[in-house]
């Protein structure tokens, strides 16, 4: 891989430069490096901080969208529940969607991407990390927003797809709608600026030897995914502007009588909603693919065929959104190429699932938490997927969409699936973030519960929504079949919260244990654990030279003359290396402009949705005074203990610092 | 190799599993919206290409299962020094667990294709229906008496939903909307889709202001109301289902009732559907007693019921701009169900109640209550005067 790129920051010449003197950056101070406390967090620009607060944000989310499921679950544990009203009822399971998906299992994915991508690269940070922290700003300042309106009138009720027309301000003229369309476009400027970061820092960042094929999955899920991120958030992006524009000034894009088409937002909202779905579902299957190998003791199975399953479903990803359309009438040459390319799809899918079984075959399984985690994602997974396979018959589908059976399939996917993955990647690499074990024992306790919470609500539902239980109804009637099956979905899903319980407080006692954990937890095998646990903040002393996928596992094993894969070197025998001066390394500095950008972005929105021009043009100057502050100030703050040989080894940002991360070449 | 301890959480494991499916077997609900067990030919062969499909998946499903178990059961770390052979991947399996899927696949579409093309194809003679999707209440138009074809076509107008607003904001109603209009007259009735028995029946769909999903289970697969668009859903009955009445719901969410948009379809034979018919196509009886005959008034005069509400079946439910002589535009806003006929339907308000005199008593003191959102604005009537209306339209055979 010899892609050639500018120094990604400014003009070539520009990190070169000689700075000698402490700089004025303009109206903010510099925030020093030693700052300790909050302001550190809040201007840093360390991606494993950063993915830290991701991480924690998150899980914020989750209890909220949780706290919102519990209640759409109450309202409908028995016939005519009376527990919410029509309109709170809307709101909640529009909101549960939409924090689901874009506040938690995206971030999620996110805070992983954030953390592990440039430690599993051997790299010391992302290619950008100001736009890093400029990203993370944008989602939890975008997560706020959203989260306001319940105290500006009432939350988004039109659900998570916002069906025009009946998102238009005709039959929603409250400001619900507003705050869901500007939200969302602040968490896509977000997910874009990170898929644009998370690509760069791949192509370019990668430790010397590493080529493409020689990356870990997890890696490889996040460049793919990023990709999709890239391409599928522009589209959300596309609909939105044109949903608000037929909001706030009067356009009639979605306007059936003015010769707009509703379709037309379905068309937009899938185009980007399906991709996303594989969004949300990738970064799981790339953690999964690394915890596999490590308690099973054997590298992943055809690791190219999975990499490319990988690529292949983010391809298929995007011939296949009309499947979400099949009764909307678009005929039948349509949907039956739709219902084709749907079906097909399942085989790299299906060819990932044999790969990580055979991985399974004949390996040495420990099973740890991370490991129950990872085989509960394939078990749970397999069932969401061969549901998905009954949704491309056609003609069966209409009898499907709308109805519990669809609710059923996207859980088993995206809980019993994405989020299982990522609960694997929490146990698997907690000891690595914060230096302690998670307790094993909550930590089975809390798998088990949740797997039995999980089928007992969501498998109910594929029998009531064959028995014909449309979906996003605030009551359904007695009589209809329905009863049982609902208060066993309702109970299943109070056990997954004691589940979710169990791992707070599981989190909480591994706070107050001060046990370390030791340097090679898990017998791991790739780059990310060849340094501390935590990692200092330019990861590596010594970036590795990568010769294989299981680079570390491959430095403390070798054959021996039987060919007998034999220990050779422990973990400690492998990390440890000649002493390296912090001080001859340099990371990027801590910036307030990153948040002063950021923070622009709900001031615009709140601007327009109360069509206050004056605060959206404040909202905006304010991203330009941000961005430009962010411009003018060196990526890296002038140290007056290397200025005498600055030049020589190109110390003044973290982009020339970074070099030494790159493959020879690029 | 014997675990004495974990057999025996294999026969636990295995006898709840058993009896979770049992039960699931077991339970033989009232589900009248259950879609396997259809009432119609197209309901049928959507379950008869659905079923295999399952229990091929089902299939599927074990054999992963199975092979999971296999590797945790077996395959355990026994040995914590052991290191098992580094197996790198396999191209001849990997390449059969690629192809052997894609095969079944391919199997599987030579069944779901064509039915696609089935169930689109337009049936021979078929007896069309137009339905049009309301916010949260469905409108049929049916042919005159005799007839069988309807060819609507969607014409734009100018939104009388926009009328309220337009004033308050001191303009001319600017939303546009589409409305079906019919060249020969129709038949106008609500909620109750009343079909032959036997006939296959053409519905042509559309909405009038948001999406909805018009779904009757135990007869077809879903069709989108969509605005602005006409859809076209078959479906048909089986000669024996004469006298039943099949439930249906919109599919899509709608807005705030998006529950609450019920509807019933009742399969009549062909001479009761005939005389049904023919008795809506009939101005409704004059109002028999003193009772109903006060509700008459007070509909058509201060109750200002008929600022919404047609009782007319001749007069398509719609939005009519009314241009008078001076070339002023009034509109009739009438964006309720047709009333005509009334007495005859069994349910009202989307199918949510019962239409007996308590339910409607207790819907004219607050719609709202019963129906959230709904867009009926009632003053508040006296009891008399509640009688009177109920008396009304329940006389409206």
């Amino acid at each position: 891989m010899t892609i050639v790129v500018a120094p990604p920051t400014g003009s070539p010449d520009l990190p070169r430069r000689r700075i000698s003197a402490p700089v004025d950056t303009g109206l903010l101070r510099r925030p020093a490096e030693t700052e300790k406390g909050v302001w550190s967090w809040v201007t840093t620009v360390d991606h494993k901080r950063i993915g830290i607060m991701y991480g924690a944000a998150s899980l914020v989310f989750f209890m909220i969208g949780g706290i919102e499921a519990l209640l759409i679950r109450l309202q409908l544990a028995q016939p005519n529940g009376d527990l919410l009203s029509a309109d709170v009822y809307n709101q909640m399971f529009t909101m549960h969607g939409t924090t689901m998906v874009f506040l938690l299992v995206m971030p999620l994915s996110s805070a992983f991407f954030n953390y592990f991508l440039p430690l599993q690269l051997g790299a010391r940070d992302v290619a950008f990390p100001r736009l890093n922290a400029f990203s993370w700003w944008a989602y939890i300042l975008g997560g706020f927003f959203i989260y306001s309106s319940m105290f500006l009138g009432g939350m988004p009720n039109g659900g998570w797809f916002g069906y025009a027309p009946n998102t238009s301000i005709t039959y929603s003229p409250g400001h619900n709608i507003d705050f869901w369309i500007f939200g969302l476009q602040i968490l896509g400027i977000g997910s874009t600026a990170s898929a644009v970061n998370f690509i760069v820092t791949v192509i370019n960042m990668r430790a010397p030897g590493m080529n493409l094929m020689r990356m870990p999955v997890f890696a490889w899920m996040t460049f793919v995914s990023s990709f999709l991120m890239l391409f599928a958030m522009p589209i959300i992006t596309v609909a939105l502007f044109l949903l608000s524009f037929d909001r706030t000034f009067g356009a009639n894009f979605f306007n059936a009588g003015a010769g707009g088409d509703p379709v037309l937002w379905q068309h937009l909202f899938w185009l980007f909603g399906h991709p996303e779905v594989y969004i949300l579902i990738l970064p799981a299957m790339g953690i999964v693919s690394e915890v596999l190998p490590t308690f099973a003791r054997k590298p992943l199975f055809g690791y190219s065929v999975v990499v490319f399953s990988g690529i292949a479903i983010g391809f298929m990803g995007w011939g296949v959104w009309a499947h979400h359309m099949f009764a909307v009438g678009l005929g039948p040459v349509a949907v039956s190429a739709f219902g084709i390319s749907t079906m097909f799809i399942a085989v790299p899918t299906g060819v990932k699932i044999f790969n990580w079984t055979a991985t399974l075959w004949g390996g040495a399984i420990r099973f740890t938490v991370a490991m129950m985690f990872s085989v509960g994602f394939i078990s749970t997974f397999v069932i969401g997927g061969l549901s998905g396979v009954t949704h491309s018959l056609v003609a069966s589908d209409t009898q499907q969409t709308d109805t519990y059976y669809i609710v059923a399939h996207f859980h088993y996917v995206l809980f019993g699936g994405a989020l299982m993955g990522l609960f694997s990647g929490f146990y698997y690499w907690w000891p690595k973030i914060f230096g302690k074990m998670l307790s094993e024992k909550i930590g089975k306790a809390h798998f088990w519960v949740m797997l039995i919470g999980m089928h007992m609500t969501f498998f109910p539902m594929h029998f009531v929504g064959l028995q014909g239980q449309p979906r996003r109804m605030y009551r359904y009637d007695k009589g209809m079949g329905f009863d049982m099956w609902n208060l066993i979905e309702t109970i299943g899903s109070f056990i997954i919260a004691v589940s979710l319980l169990l791992f707070l407080f599981n989190i909480y006692k591994t706070t107050k244990n001060p046990a370390k954990a030791p340097r090679d937890p898990w017998d791991a095998r790739t780059v990310e654990w060849m340094t501390e646990s935590p990692p200092k903040p330019h990861n590596f002393d010594h970036i590795p030279t990568i010769h294989t996928v299981d680079e570390f596992w491959h430095r403390k094993y070798a054959e021996d003359e039987n060919h007998q894969m034999r220990r050779v070197a422990t973990a400690e025998q492998v990390l440890a290396a000649d002493p390296v001066d912090p001080s001859t390394i340099h990371m990027p500095s801590p910036s307030f402009w990153p948040l002063v950008a950021g923070f622009g972005l709900p001031v615009i929105a709140y601007g327009m949705i109360y069509r206050a021009w004056p605060v959206s043009i404040l909202g905006a100057l304010t991203i330009v005074g941000g961005l430009f502050g962010w411009s003018i100030e060196p990526s890296a703050a002038p140290h007056d203990d290397h200025d005498d040989h600055d030049d020589s080894h190109g110390h003044d940002g973290p982009e020339t610092t970074f070099a030494g991360a790159l493959p020879a070449g690029s | 190799m014997h675990f004495p301890g974990r057999s025996r959480w294999r026969q636990v494991a295995s006898a709840a599993t058993l009896a979770v499916f049992l039960a699931s077997c077991a339970v033989e609900q009232h589900a009248p919206q259950d879609t396997f067990k259809p009432e119609s030919e197209s309901a049928r062969r959507i379950t008869r290409l659905a079923v295999p499909v399952f229990w091929a998946a089902i299939a599927v499903g074990v054999f992963v299962y199975g092979l999971l178990m296999w590797c945790i059961v077996k395959y355990r770390r026994r040995d914590e020094n052991h290191v098992p052979t580094q197996v790198h991947g396999n191209g001849k399996l990997e390449a059969a667990w690629g192809i052997i899927p894609a095969l079944l696949l391919v199997v599987v579409g030579s069944f779901a294709v064509p039915e696609i093309f089935r169930q689109s194809n337009e049936p021979k003679d078929p007896y069309n229906i137009t339905v049009i999707g309301h916010q949260w209440w469905w409108e049929y138009q049916y042919p005159q008496v005799g007839e069988s074809k309807m060819s609507p076509r969607l014409e734009t107008i100018e939104d009388p939903l926009d009328i309220d607003k337009a004033k308050e904001e001191g303009r001319s109603p600017k939303f546009l909307a589409k409305v079906v209009k019919q060249d020969k007259p129709a038949i106008t009735t609500a909620n109750e889709l009343h079909i032959p028995a036997g006939r296959n029946v053409r519905l042509i769909i559309t909405s009038r202001d948001v999406m909805h999903n018009y779904w009757v289970p135990k007869l077809s697969g879903k069709i989108y109301a969509i605005p602005g668009k006409l859809n076209r859903l078959t479906i048909n009955s089986d000669p024996e289902d004469a006298g039943k009445t099949i439930y249906g719901q919109c599919a899509e969410f709608c807005g705030v009732s998006h529950a609450n948009m019920r509807f019933k379809v009742v399969i009549d034979s062909p001479e009761k559907f005939d005389a049904w018919l023919a008795n809506q196509a009939q101005p409704a009886l004059k109002a028999a007693n003193e009772l109903a005959k006060a509700g008459e008034v007070l509909f058509n005069g201060g109750g200002g019921c008929t600022n919404c509400h047609w009782t007319d079946s001749g007069r398509t439910n719609g939005y009519e701009a009314v241009k008078s002589d001076a070339g002023e535009v009034s509109y009739v806003k009438n964006i309720g169900p047709n009333l005509a006929h009334f007495g005859v339907r069994k349910t009202f308000a989307g199918a949510i109640a019962p239409s007996d005199t308590r339910s409607l008593k207790a819907w004219l003191r607050n719609p709202q209550k019963f129906k959230p959102g709904s867009r009926m604005v009632v003053r508040k009537f006296s009891e008399d005067e509640v009688n009177a209306l109920v008396a009304y339209v329940q006389s409206l055979k």
